[in-house]
């Protein structure tokens, strides 16, 4: 893939070469690698669920994107915390960054969910309180995709930005109580609760093995965003000076 | 048992294609990157190549 890449550019700088081969690296064949263990497990070495039959297994990829976008949310916060407070164009793009791969993410959790949901309860989708929330959640990241977009000043972009992603944070705790504080067809957590998982050692070692996957994929994924944001900045930056 | 693995194939391959595609995504944008920094930039030469206050006219 990274031959491929700098071949095809016309007499690249030095500094344009490094910037497209540092995006893409061993952490993408790793994830690949990991997601493909975690598929060929999950599908041939996990036993079916008695009650809900084969489609229990969207389980594996559907509660560890969520985690996965949740972290990525978190992160966006964190790192537009720090924005604000030390005016850092890293933070920034760290931010940018988390926030584009959490709502990937977030896409793939809102259609496993719906896609688990027609075969056990029926429906494709429900205004259940923990659907809505996590779907105003994707709303609220892919407007501040939408901002980041639609403001050419790069301080300006980087304060509001900074401030869309702090408060749409919010609703991760709300997300993850919701099920504790309403009426819910969601199903209660089975492996982020304060008792022991009441799920047989080889499906928890496949949902293990799909959690560390998933955050796997999601490092491979940021760290080639990061190094987008900053060749981009580096060449915006060339271009008005 | 429910006869219902169709939807299970379903969201495996979708999330499949769904996170391939976005890594296909990055991988175009970074490629165009490139390419705009390959004629944004003036290439890279030797020292001795280059001539004080000569530009390539």
């Amino acid at each position: 893939m990274t031959t491929q890449l700098t071949s095809d550019v016309h007499a690249p700088t030095a500094a344009g070469a490094r910037r497209a081969r540092s995006g893409i690296s061993w952490w993408f064949v790793v994830a690949v690698l990991a997601v493909a263990a975690t598929y060929i497990r999950a599908i041939y070495f996990t036993p079916l669920e008695a009650i809900q039959g084969p489609a229990q297994k969207i389980y594996y990829v559907h509660p560890t994107s969520a985690w996965v976008a949740f972290m990525a949310f978190g992160i966006v916060a964190l790192a537009s915390i720090g924005y604000l407070w030390l005016k850092d164009l890293k933070l920034d793009r760290v931010a940018e960054s988390a926030a584009e791969v959490g709502v990937v993410f977030t896409s793939v959790t809102l259609v496993t969910g719906s896609l688990w949901g027609k075969p056990i309860w029926g429906t494709w989708w429900t205004w259940d309180a923990r659907l809505t929330l996590t779907l105003f959640l994707w709303f609220i990241y892919v407007g501040y995709l939408v901002l980041r977009g639609a403001i050419e000043d790069r301080e300006m972009r980087a304060r509001y930005s900074a401030v869309l992603g702090i408060l749409g944070a919010l609703l991760i705790p709300f997300i993850h109580l919701s099920v504790y504080l309403f009426r819910t067809l969601h199903p209660m957590p089975i492996i982020g609760k304060p008792s022991r998982p009441s799920l047989p050692n080889e499906m928890l070692e496949t949902f293990a093995l799909a959690f560390v996957s998933f955050t796997i994929l999601f490092i491979a994924l940021f760290r080639a965003r990061y190094h987008l944001a900053i060749a981009r900045d580096e060449l915006d930056a060339e271009d008005r000076g | 048992m429910p006869h219902n693995a169709g939807y299970y194939h379903a969201a495996y391959i979708i999330v499949a294609v769904v996170y391939g595609a976005y890594a296909l995504s990055v991988w175009l944008r970074l490629r165009g990157v490139a390419h705009r920094d390959a004629h944004a930039s003036p290439p890279d030469l030797p020292l001795g190549n280059r001539q004080s206050g000569m530009g390539n006219r």
